[in-house]
């Protein structure tokens, strides 16, 4: 890719400790610049005019995040009630055990963030 | 304003999902017509997508304006009537977000958006009017 304007962006403290947590980790912030101004620039409908509809938003999201290698499906008929209530209280109170078992072991909640 | 339940929600942003056609047709019919997404909906359904890929599909459609996220019980002060839903249909166990869906379309011209048939075949509003659906369930 031919390299041209520079772009400056000022950051607050807290973006500037953003960026070097996501340097630590291997993600160039030029490279996140990046990828956010294509995908802002495609979802206000690419230069052509009007921002994409709620319809072709949707149809051009399901394309961009694309479901990984291994995923296997959801566990769950979300238009079954009682099935969701099932679900819900199943990982709920997984969660719930995780938060637990994290406080007796003193890890201050032990919880992977979601 | 026509407010979509989780079961819709998840078919949008789930490709795999049996409901998944006919929440995009659905979807272009109402052109136009404002869609509004609940707290309660929206909690049940970031779980109900399990894994971050698919929320992030929920997340940008929301900040790009596929829906709003809205507050529509509290902004009435309606949260007794919802207390009051809940224990008239206390023996169905139903879900708070179902009823604070039933109580948030008492209004006026909105509607819920929904392929759960309790919607149509037992939930009523208050006074037992029938809950109005943006679309008929098959």
């Amino acid at each position: 890719m031919e390299m041209g304007k520079l772009l400056n962006v000022r950051l607050s403290a807290e973006e500037a400790a953003m960026v070097a947590q996501l340097r630590q980790k291997g993600v160039a912030a030029s490279d996140v610049v990046r990828n956010a101004l294509r995908a802002e620039y495609l979802r206000q409908g690419g230069g052509q005019g009007a921002p994409l509809g709620p319809v072709e938003l949707l149809l051009w999201l399901r394309e961009r995040h694309a479901a990984p290698a291994a995923w296997k499906g959801r566990q769950v008929h979300a238009w079954d009630r009682k099935e969701v209530a099932a679900f819900l209280r199943k990982r709920l109170k997984a969660k719930r055990k995780r938060r637990v078992m994290g406080e007796e072991r003193g890890g201050g909640g032990g919880e992977k963030c979601e | 304003m026509i407010w979509a339940d989780s079961s819709v929600l998840v078919a949008l942003c789930d490709r795999s999902d049996a409901l998944a056609q006919r929440a995009v047709e659905q979807l272009q019919l109402l052109k136009g017509r404002k869609v509004g997404v609940t707290l309660p909906v929206l909690t049940e359904t970031w779980h109900l997508l399990e894994t971050a890929w698919l929320r992030k599909i929920l997340v940008e459609w929301l900040r790009g304006g596929g829906a709003t996220v809205e507050s529509p019980v509290e902004q009435r002060d309606a949260l007794g009537d919802v207390w009051r839903w809940l224990e008239k249909y206390e023996e169905h166990d139903p879900d708070f977000a179902d009823a604070y869906l039933v109580i948030a379309t008492a209004e006026k011209k909105s509607s819920i958006w929904t392929f759960d048939r309790e919607f149509a075949h037992v939930w009523r509003q208050l006074d037992g009017a029938r809950v109005r659906l943006a679309f008929p369930l098959r």
